[in-house]
């Protein structure tokens, strides 16, 4: 059985007949171009607004849930809501959150130095949560979300607006919680070189699904995306034209061994 | 429209430098926001700044100061204001902006950027990410400014509405002859719509240049610290180890053609 269903979702001008299903454990990403409905798809996963009948989580709908419910198993992210903190610290907010979920004094410190380890927090712990870089909220929500022991995640592209080296450390993390916990996670994000990075990527256009599949297969497809008005990573986009002019005959993400196949 | 830096000192930061109408210029490096506010005058900094051979001191300087504005990250949404009118009408009274017709100046604004006039009564909330970043830079035309310093504008953006924002600062330039500052740390964003180009590091101006022959010296940048675009690691790298005598090029089709010509 599916983890997540989505069928037949129509919602406003947005979203006509849209279905896709999510399995266990599996990291999604979901991309298209700007308005074609990515915050908005989050927000009716996450209950902020409410559909009818086309949402099942673990077979049953969504409105079959009590609202608390849905939103333990759940955890959700969309940074653009600028999420604030309660407290002046991160220790103290991490603490506060850590005694909602844990009992023993013992295990409550033992899961603090994890996170603050696992997140990579140590240097922050005296910090405003409320004004530490994006890049560090963005670590902090995950952190709180995670300890619920939700079943699934709904992240609105908490990789945007971040460097380079800080979204290679955000879908590691994701990577990691995935492995050890079996969580599903659904991120939006504008950035193919993020959903390469992903089990399983879902393009939207023009309220459906456009195209689903294994991350490079749907990314080669070029003509398709650029007419999105996505980019494609420049080894895949390289790749597809050589191709295409014969020079090579695969996919071939890594710049080193590329010039090596190119000029032998 | 030209603004000389000479000596500039302000939060430990030192510079000297030239700004022109006649470019795009990018700036980056980890500290590039804190140049940016330096640059943006919201304080009179030690050393000697001429906009147009008009030197600028403490007599004159509040007249100055409005003339540069910066066009921050995200929409910042005042908390009881609503409308795009309500936010335009609240700036020009708190700079104390001399404008005849209210109105006129509003729905100008919105012209320029190619956004209808009708749109002024529009709640902020209902706008999308690219609408948004338009009715930024429409705001910030209020002033009338010489210079508009955009904080990372293109995170949020798809390349089909990136290129209709860069027509946009295009247009301000050419006609207008307004000096455009693009603040970002993507290279890929620097490498194809800016011109000149201020790599920042350690308070200081590390290295300035025309963009594509700034990134062209590829060991020096990554030695530093700075991010080059892919399309330029790549030639970089065919010349370097394959000794292949290959341009460095904007756009990848123009790399393809230089391969196929080389192997054939």
């Amino acid at each position: 059985m599916e983890l997540l269903e989505v069928n037949n979702l129509v919602y406003e001008n947005l979203f006509n007949q849209l279905s896709f299903q999510v399995d266990q454990g599996k990291f999604i990403t979901i991309s298209g171009s700007n308005n074609c409905g990515k915050t908005t798809l989050i927000r009716i996963l996450s209950g902020q607004i409410e559909v009818d009948n086309s949402i099942k989580l673990l077979g049953m709908l969504k409105e079959e849930y009590p609202q608390n419910l849905w939103k333990e198993i759940t955890g959700t992210i969309i940074p653009q809501d600028n999420p604030t903190f309660l407290f002046q610290t991160i220790e103290d907010e991490l603490n506060y959150m850590i005694h909602l979920f844990i009992k023993t004094e013992e295990e409550k410190q033992e899961t603090y130095k994890e996170i603050i380890k696992k997140y990579k927090l140590t240097k922050f712990q005296k910090k405003n949560p409320n004004e530490v870089p994006e890049f560090i909220k963005i670590k902090l929500l995950l952190a709180e979300k995670m300890l619920g022991s939700p079943q699934i995640l709904f992240l609105d592209d908490i990789c945007q607006g971040l460097e380079e080296k800080e979204q290679k450390e955000i879908i590691n993390l994701l990577r990691s919680l995935q492995l050890e916990t079996k969580i599903a996670i659904i991120m939006t994000t504008g950035n193919l070189n993020i959903a390469l990075e992903s089990d399983y990527l879902l393009i939207i256009e023009d309220k459906q699904i456009l195209l689903e599949g294994e991350p490079l297969t749907i990314i080669e497809k070029d003509n398709v995306l650029n007419k999105l008005g996505l980019d494609l990573p420049f080894m895949v986009d390289l790749s597809v034209k050589l191709r295409d002019y014969n020079v090579v005959d695969k996919i071939e993400l890594d710049m080193d061994r590329m010039v090596d196949t190119i000029w032998k | 429209m030209e603004i000389v830096l000479e000596n500039i000192k302000m939060n430990d930061w030192e510079f000297t430098t030239t700004l022109s109408g006649n470019d795009i210029i990018g700036i980056t490096g980890s500290e590039y926001e804190e140049i940016l506010d330096i640059l943006n005058l919201k304080a009179l900094p030690q050393g000697e700044i001429k906009i147009d051979d008009n030197i600028i001191n403490k007599d004159n300087y509040l007249d100055y100061y409005k003339k540069i504005v910066k066009v921050g990250k995200d929409f910042t949404k005042i908390n009881y204001l609503n409308t795009i009118k309500e936010h335009m009408d609240y700036l020009i009274n708190y700079y104390h902006l001399q404008i005849k017709n209210i109105e006129k100046k509003e729905k100008d604004s919105l012209k320029i950027v190619g956004l209808d006039s009708s749109l002024l009564d529009r709640d902020i909330t209902s706008l999308s990410n690219s609408e948004k970043k338009k009715v930024q830079i429409a705001i910030s035309l209020l002033s009338n400014p010489d210079m508009i310093i955009l904080e990372d504008p293109f995170s949020s953006l798809d390349n089909k509405n990136r290129k209709k924002i860069m027509m946009i600062l295009n247009k301000l330039k050419e006609q207008f002859h307004k000096i455009i500052i693009i603040g970002t740390n993507d290279c890929e964003i620097l490498y194809q719509y800016t011109n000149k180009i201020i790599f920042v590091k350690n308070k200081r101006i590390f290295l300035e240049g025309e963009t594509k022959e700034s990134y062209e010296r590829v060991d020096y940048l990554k030695r530093n610290g700075f991010h080059v675009p892919d399309i330029v690691l790549f030639t970089y790298k065919a010349i370097k180890k394959k000794k292949v005598k290959i341009d460095y090029h904007k756009d990848i089709r123009d790399i393809i053609k230089d391969i196929y010509k080389h192997i054939n």
